[in-house]
């Protein structure tokens, strides 16, 4: 890299993105960022992964309103006809999601019925990590995500732990561990800091003089794995400063204060701050409803609602809703039949929500029949497998191979335009 | 086999002449530059070293106990880390019941023959039956994760700890499918008992344990519909490495394992004769009415075994890149004892290669040798178990719950911006005023009053004090520009009173004093060992 070429990125850093005195070893990653800042703002294309976590109740946000059937199996946890955001004569949406009754009108919404998977299990634990890996094969790459596959697989000369990021989750996703890519992992920009300089700046100021000069010195015995760490601690202090200038510059465009409400707030200004990231996940959980689930799915609905739909707002404001799809899935939906304590427990298929300017509006696939005989001992069978759903993204949204990934060739959903 | 074993005895009893004499004719590798598995002379025995050993064999002791270690010669002190079973075993509560079923079933047909103001009441009953032992069972499971940490923190035993983490990382099993703290519990039980004995015997214990068995699906593995998943990861992970067996040798192992159970009440092992295949069965060319223990034995008999497991301990205590040689000699000393594992830790904890510069002060620290290592370096044995155990999960190692089958990676996959700023807020509660809420979500992992512990060190300047935290915390020694800082930190505007006077001004000194500390966590070099 030329003289000239770093000149423009501190200038580009301090003025661009507020930061100043990072001091001499300006990291690698930022460099890269910043310049490709402008760029990326006008074109490469993101995915956000939402991940209802516990088995999301698909047939109480998509209510099959007008359906004989799901009178039937629902008594306690049913959704009548008058309280239905009608989409059709037969389904309508969740009351509590009139923001995406809003997006769907304006063309910023599409739902996949009756989504799932072959033998589908029912064990939360072994349902979401299929999800994750959406690789059943004996290839050695199939214990990695499929994100993180992805990620191998489209930046497999040059890797770039920026390029994917995991927002607000308990624990990192195995979707996103690739065999060179593992993500970064952000849990909220107040914890993404060194906290022992807010009580004692004299201490936050040595401990970057003190990894700062572990990297200028020339040591008389080179151990190559504390140059590793403490380029990686400058690096993590100047994406801290970078990071949290970006969040606290967030625009506040209504989000919920929920857990959701606020990891979608950060992708929102992490997008605008112009990273280089290209896949965000988030996590939304608490669908785990097998005991009077009623009140609190409608509570998690207008969360959903809430938060999405101001991630929507806020993208649409900041002029970067073009270049976002944001997909929504759950690791398996629930039994037809409700349960004697007014919930519902592990089922099967379900449907996956789509979101963004760019996803073809409306409903795709089928739902499928809830008639009795027409159940899979009791759960509803898949119309569409959800490798479908990930393969459309992957090849129509990201512009890459899905054979590669995935390990074999889906039929694509018609879900994005 | 044998005869294999002694060819590369002597093929290493020649080259360490070679070495010796200084003739190297044959292209050099690193491990022959640095002596390779040949024993530290006693001359090069000094006090890093001994300081390496007690840090990689443990998870960090204070400079005191490496001075006693010192002062033993070489083979000595690695004798007497190794034997630990010549210690007396250290005693630490622990109340596991035997299980209980995880799910009490609601048997609803008898409860329909009940009338109806006796089923309402028989139901509630029920349900709290059922909310008690979920309950109970998962603070079983917390004091469990508790009991464990606090074995590595307190156990004068430190390589059988570290050894049964090791275990762990290897046979990785997690709780969240094996949803039993009984289970779980047995299964460290089990890597205690043969932490440091026979790998042959542990990997038989493998085959026989009820959360591995309930881990790896293998109570569904049935001579009908043979499953695959333990045969395949005790080949590719546990044993042989991947590239020595093939998918015959798989479908060989899977139909030996059939019928290999346990009971779902009391997670004790259970053969079920009638779902285990009687027939002949192939693997490794080898034909027999094999059964899993069978298995283990032709795994045994395999040369990559010894390699594979020799090579995992190797890389697990001194560095990530030993050569072939180092490897095959190790792997000859194992299969030599017939996969006693002391012999081979012997001679790997006595080994040049062991003291070369690729292994001193180049590991980077997991999580778990993180915290411990942290309260051992200053003889803190009060932790707040809770809090070790929630740092750890912050910064990617969540005791027993392995992110998969595979284990930890170890190493750099450690290292991301998030963990390590987890790793650098774990001093955050240090100085953070108790009045804040929890140092925004990081409790203390213990209560440390630094001038209790250094007042009677006869530290006399700050500069002494400076060396001596230094020296507890780091494994390598940091420049005199970089040590200056520390001292200037400590000296402040005004120097520090001598430690007779610190009684009546502890407070001060202190924060001082904790400064120093988290100012010495937060260098880079305290993140290696």
């Amino acid at each position: 890299m030329s003289r000239i070429q770093i000149a423009t990125c501190r200038e580009f850093l301090s003025c661009g993105l507020g930061l100043v005195g990072i001091g001499a070893a300006v990291p690698s990653f930022l460099i890269r960022t910043a310049l490709a800042g402008p760029q990326a703002q006008s074109g490469e294309p993101i995915l956000v992964v939402l991940q209802l976590s516990g088995g999301h109740d698909g047939l109480s946000a998509v209510v099959p309103y007008g359906n004989d059937d799901y009178a039937r199996h629902r008594k306690q946890t049913r959704i009548k006809a008058d309280q239905v955001l009608k989409i059709d004569d037969e389904i309508g949406l969740h009351p509590n999601l009139s923001g995406w009754k809003d997006l769907l009108d304006a063309g910023s919404f599409a739902v996949v019925q009756g989504v799932g998977y072959p033998n589908a299990n029912r064990s939360h634990f072994k349902s979401m990590d299929i999800w994750h890996l959406a690789d059943n094969s004996e290839r050695p790459s199939a214990r990695y995500g499929w994100i993180g596959r992805y990620c191998d697989h489209a930046f497999e000369g040059d890797p770039d732990p920026e390029v994917v990021m995991s927002v607000g989750g308990g624990e990192s996703p195995r979707a996103v561990q690739g065999r060179k890519h593992g993500g970064i992992d952000f849990r909220g920009a107040d914890r993404y800091r060194y906290m022992v300089g807010d009580q004692d700046a004299q201490l936050g100021s040595l401990y970057r003089t003190l990894n700062e000069s572990a990297l200028k010195e020339k040591p008389t015995k080179k151990n190559e794995n504390l140059e590793f760490i403490a380029q990686a601690t400058v690096n993590a202090n100047a994406s801290s400063d970078q990071i949290r200038t970006l969040v606290k510059r967030s625009a506040d465009a209504g989000y919920p204060p929920t857990a959701l409400g606020t990891s979608l707030r950060t992708v929102a200004s992490l997008i605008s701050g112009g990273l280089r990231t290209r896949v965000y996940y988030v996590f939304q959980g608490g669908f785990d409803t097998h005991r009077d689930q009623r009140a609190r799915h409608d509570q998690l609905m207008a969360e959903l609602n809430g938060s999405v739909t101001a991630f929507q707002r806020d993208l649409a404001q900041q002029g970067h809703a073009e270049r976002v799809v944001t997909m929504a899935f759950s690791e398996f939906g629930r039994r037809v039949q409700e349960n004697a304590s007014r919930g519902t427990d592990h089922g099967k298929a379900g449907p996956m929500f789509l979101f963004g300017p760019r996803v073809k509006a409306g409903v795709h696939g089928q739902l499928p029949s809830l008639a009795g005989d027409d159940l899979d001992r009791g759960d509803l069978k898949h119309n569409v497998d959800f490798r479908s759903v990930y393969a459309t993204l992957l090849e129509k949204w990201m512009g890459t191979e899905s054979q590669p990934i995935l390990g074999e060739k889906f039929p694509l959903v018609d879900c994005i335009g | 086999m044998r005869r294999t074993t002694i060819q590369l005895r002597q093929a290493a009893i020649v080259l360490a002449a070679v070495a010796t004499v200084g003739l190297a004719v044959v292209p050099s590798t690193r491990s022959e530059e640095t002596g390779g598995l040949q024993p530290l002379n006693e001359q090069e025995w000094n006090e890093a070293k001994a300081r390496h050993l007690l840090f990689r064999a443990g998870f960090g002791n204070t400079p005191e106990e490496m001075a006693r270690l010192h002062a033993l010669d070489p083979r000595r002190a690695v004798d007497l880390l190794v034997d630990f079973h010549k210690q007396p075993e250290p005693k630490f509560a622990l109340a596991i019941e035997s299980p209980r079923p995880r799910k009490l079933i609601i048997d609803r047909a008898a409860l329909a023959k009940l009338k109806p103001e006796d089923r309402k009441k028989r139901l509630q009953e029920l349900r709290k039956q059922q909310g008690d032992s979920r309950r109970n069972e998962r603070e079983q499971f917390v004091d469990l994760r508790e009991w464990w940490i606090r074995r590595m923190v307190e156990s004068p035993r430190q390589l059988e700890e570290k050894l049964v983490l090791f275990w762990h990382g290897h046979f990785a099993t997690g709780y969240r499918t094996v949803q039993s703290s009984y289970a779980m519990y047995t299964q460290n039980e089990l890597f205690r008992k043969h932490a440091a004995g026979n790998f042959g015997q542990m990997l038989k214990g493998i085959v026989h344990d009820p959360a591995m068995l309930r881990h790896l699906d293998n109570d569904k593995n049935v001579k009908q519909h043979p499953n695959e998943n333990l045969a395949r990861e005790i080949m590719e992970l546990f044993s042989l490495g991947e590239g020595n067996y093939t998918e015959q040798d798989i479908k060989g192992a899977a139909r030996a394992l059939t019928g290999y159970g346990f009971d779902r009440r009391s997670f004790e092992f259970v053969f079920r004769a009638n779902a285990h295949d009687e027939d002949e069965k192939t693997i490794f060319g080898r034909t027999g009415n094999w059964d899993g223990d069978d298995l283990v034995d032709l795994i045994l008999e395999q040369p990559a075994t010894a390699r594979f497991i020799a090579r995992k301990l190797f890389v697990f205590f001194a560095h990530e890149d030993p050569s072939q040689q180092t490897v095959e000699q190790l792997a000859a000393v194992l299969r030599e004892n017939d996969y006693e594992l002391a012999p081979m830790l012997k001679t790997l904890f006595l080994s040049q290669e062991f003291f070369a510069p690729a292994a001193m002060g180049t590991q980077i620290k997991s999580p778990v040798q993180l915290v411990v290592g942290a309260l051992r370096s200053l003889n803190i044995k009060e932790a707040n178990c809770t809090a070790l155990l929630a740092a750890t999960q912050e910064m990617g190692q969540e005791l027993l719950q392995p992110p998969n089958v595979k284990g930890w990676d170890g190493g750099r996959a450690w290292i991301n911006t998030n963990t390590l700023f987890s790793r650098h807020n774990f001093a955050a509660p240090l100085v953070t005023p108790a009045t804040k809420p929890a140092g925004q979500g990081i409790p203390a992992a213990a209560d440390v009053d630094l001038a209790k512990l250094l007042e009677d060190k006869g530290l006399q300047s700050a500069a002494d004090i400076v060396d001596y935290l230094t020296e507890a915390c780091l494994v390598t020694t940091i420049s005199d520009s970089r040590r200056q800082l520390l001292i200037e930190l400590l000296e402040g505007d005004q120097p520090l009173p001598a430690p007779s006077e610190w009684k009546d001004q502890r407070q001060m000194v202190n924060a001082r004093l904790v400064a120093l500390l988290v100012a010495i966590m937060g260098m880079p070099e305290y993140q290696l060992t």
